[in-house]
């Protein structure tokens, strides 16, 4: 069972307040969805709601709104933890997605859960660690030919300003 | 010979003749063809990593200028001496060696300035400072020898001839001046687009050329007795293999995709590249390849793309016209044709597409009909080499739908083409309730490209127009509509039936995934002031912090 399957039991196992909402979501019909989610629930149930119709939208920085209100509720909750780290991977903010991925590893230490489903969900963190680690790479590769171009800029440009201003006040007989 | 403010002629000199003149002018010439074309083909080599952006542009120029003004003053010091002729003949073959070499060294230098496939929104920084820093370090050298051959030559027709130094100095500029324009008119027109040519032959052509004058400039020297070792004329043969040896490495594709051919146009370098693997069997055009972006995409299948795929959005307004019978569209863009696949298999039943696709590289529209099955039809005609808003005004009125699609580059929209005027023209150009769609690179509503540019075409439709956020793209859909207002969320108007209503409104149901913009009073982009290159600067700077706070 992939993490995307988990969510959806998940979902659907929670006891529902939501039916409506669930239903929507099934059609497709996500602003339905989304009414209905905010009539009918709160708290984590309601944010995890809020945050697939969001994520189901590819509109990843209200996903992450959604889950951090969610987790204000319950902080371990799983699949808004790791709503949160998938956004954060979307918008290629490696250090985000590294720390969201901590608190799910973190939530998943204290979680009672099926020996399978755990090890799906250790897989996907597996999964999201590495993801993170190679955007913080890739943010850590731009720095540096950042610094290196000002660096060599700066380098470049002195030396060809000294040298004119070497020559013209040799010219000027200085 | 010369009777207009002529000197006695050095002693020392050998007897000057006229033809002696012509061929130091004509020195003055190449060197000045070769300058101008290093200049212009020099944006060509950074353009696959940094684009060809304003900035970059700006970047090449200045450090030509510096250099060009190096030059002239080293020039200057080196022409007190007692052999100009001989340090004419090293500047020009040390210019010949960097010039040829020139493409090879491209790749290392660009690469160490950014990173493989940086992301979009991170690449503001590394534009500005990255193309900067590999100018500086591919062309200030080079530009700096040439620089000195200026003075060089006219302190050696001075001397030679007796003439007045303003007298050699107007010759040399004007030799020199026209040999630019004759160098930047071959670059652009017949050398850097040739096929057997290209980029590098490009620049291993200027080597040639200027190791011929390094040995012309030996040769008067020996003839003046003067003595040349053997080290300049020998390191002037090394620029000699530099056509068929020097390779200009480009930004290798993401790992996942595949080469299937590449492209020096007159306008930029252009790439099809294919996924591995997958079902999807996708193929993609790349423009001056440098970041995570592409320009035309193609699927073995006619019909929507799916996610992420700002083209998909275009069919939207033949649904909400209920179309029927012929849907005259206009496409300023085509690119390699994604726009006329894309609908071409997802309009209404009942609506015919006539299509006329304008797109203004040849180049593209050749590699469209060698890899995205592009081909004049019934239902599409193609104009190519023609400019978009040119074609507008040639092609009439009477278009059901205009769809703006024109990117110049990576992720710049050409400025005369996202102004007020432009959206007024488009506006003639439709049919009484016709619709504009186009696609907006950005990463919010409130971002300064996509607020300019829906400003702009309110303006010109005078009636509020609507911006539809792409999932999972860093893309934002116009549409405005002539004589009528555009549908939106929650009224009848809007609902369009499975599987494209479900498929493509959905998502833009909930909140941030529309949002109206109304005219202002005048358009923040006209063709009198048109600060589009800035926004986009400012786009890209400001644009993780944009896309992390959301629309």
């Amino acid at each position: 069972m992939g993490p995307e399957l988990v969510c959806a039991a998940l979902l659907l196992a929670a006891p529902r307040q939501d039916g409506d909402a669930v239903e929507a979501l099934a059609r497709g019909d996500l602003a339905g969805a989304l009414d209905a989610a905010q009539a009918a629930t709160a708290g984590a149930p309601r944010a995890q709601l809020e945050a697939e119709v969001y994520h189901r939208a590819r509109d990843f920085p209200r996903v992450l709104r959604a889950c951090r209100e969610g987790l204000e509720a319950e902080p371990g909750n799983l699949v808004l933890l790791w709503r949160a780290a998938a956004a954060e991977i979307w918008l290629q903010d490696g250090a985000r997605a590294a720390a969201w991925t901590s608190r799910l590893e973190g939530a998943l230490d204290v979680a009672d859960l099926d020996e399978a489903v755990e090890a799906q969900w250790r897989g996907t963190a597996a999964d999201f660690r590495a993801r993170a680690d190679a955007l913080s790479a890739a943010e850590a590769a731009a720095r540096r030919c950042l610094e290196r171009a000002k660096l060599v800029t700066v380098a470049l440009v002195g030396a060809a300003g000294g040298g004119l201003a070497l020559a013209l006040r040799r010219r000027a007989g200085v | 010979m010369s009777s207009d403010g002529g000197v006695p002629p050095a002693a020392d000199g050998p007897p000057a003749g006229a033809s002696r003149t012509v061929v130091l002018l004509t020195l003055a010439a190449i060197a000045g063809a070769c300058t101008m074309g290093v200049e212009i083909a020099a944006v060509r080599i950074l353009a696959p990593w940094f684009g060809a952006s304003l900035v970059v542009w700006t970047n090449v120029l200045e450090v030509i200028l510096l250099g060009l003004a190096l030059g002239y003053l080293i020039g200057a010091r080196a022409s007190a001496g007692e052999r100009p002729l001989q340090r004419l003949a090293a500047a020009l073959t040390c210019g010949a060696l960097f010039t040829a070499w020139l493409p090879s060294l491209a790749g290392p230098v660009c690469g160490a300035f950014l990173p493989d496939r940086v992301a979009l929104h991170d690449a503001a920084p590394l534009l500005l400072w990255g193309s900067l820093a590999a100018a500086l370090t591919l062309f200030l050298l080079p530009a700096t020898l040439l620089g000195a051959v200026g003075p060089l030559v006219v302190e050696e027709l001075q001397r030679a001839e007796g003439l007045h130094a303003g007298t050699a100095g107007g010759r040399v500029l004007a030799a020199s001046t026209g040999g630019s324009l004759v160098g930047a008119l071959l670059t652009t027109h017949v050398l850097v687009p040739h096929p057997a040519l290209g980029l590098e032959r490009t620049f291993g052509l200027f080597g040639i050329c200027l190791a011929g004058c390094a040995a012309t400039a030996w040769a008067l020297a020996r003839r003046r007795g003067s003595g040349v070792g053997p080290a300049l004329p020998l390191a002037a043969l090394a620029a000699l293999p530099a056509p068929f040896a020097a390779r200009l490495e480009t930004p290798a594709p993401d790992p996942a995709l595949r080469l299937l051919a590449v492209r020096e146009s007159p306008y930029q370098r252009v790439r099809v590249v294919e996924e591995r693997e997958g079902e999807r069997g996708l193929r993609y055009l790349q423009v001056n390849e440098g970041f995570d972006s592409f320009q035309s995409a193609w699927s073995p299948r006619r019909g929507l793309l799916g996610e992420g795929f700002y083209y998909d959005d275009f069919v939207l307004p033949a649904w909400w016209a209920r179309a029927s019978g012929d849907f005259r569209v206009l496409v300023l863009g085509l690119g390699a044709g994604t726009v006329h696949r894309v609908l071409s298999g997802a309009l209404p039943a009942g609506a015919r597409l006539r299509m006329v696709g304008v797109e203004l590289d040849p180049d593209v529209v050749e590699l469209g009909r060698a890899h995205f099955e592009l081909a004049e039809a019934e239902d599409l005609e193609i104009l190519t080499g023609v400019d978009g808003r040119v074609a507008l005004r040639a092609l009439g009125g009477g278009f059901h739908c205009v769809v703006l699609d024109a990117y110049a580059n990576q992720v710049e929209i050409p400025p005369h083409l996202c102004t007020g005027e432009l959206f007024a023209e488009v506006r003639e150009a439709l049919a009484e309730g016709g619709w504009l769609a186009a696609n907006v690179g950005g990463f919010g509503f409130d971002d300064p490209v996509v607020e300019g540019v829906a400003q702009s075409a309110a303006w010109a439709f005078e009636s509020d127009v609507l911006l539809l956020r792409v999932p999972g793209a860093r893309n934002y859909t116009l549409f405005a509509r002539r004589g009528a207002p555009v549908p939106l969320p929650g009224t009848p108007e809007w609902d369009v039936p499975a599987p494209v209503g479900p498929a493509l409104l959905a998502p833009r149901e909930v909140p941030g995934g529309w949002r109206v913009v109304a005219p202002p009073q005048a358009p923040p982009l006209s063709d009198d002031r048109n600060g589009i290159e800035l926004l986009q600067y400012r786009s890209l700077s400001e644009g993780k912090e944009r896309l992390r706070r959301g629309a």
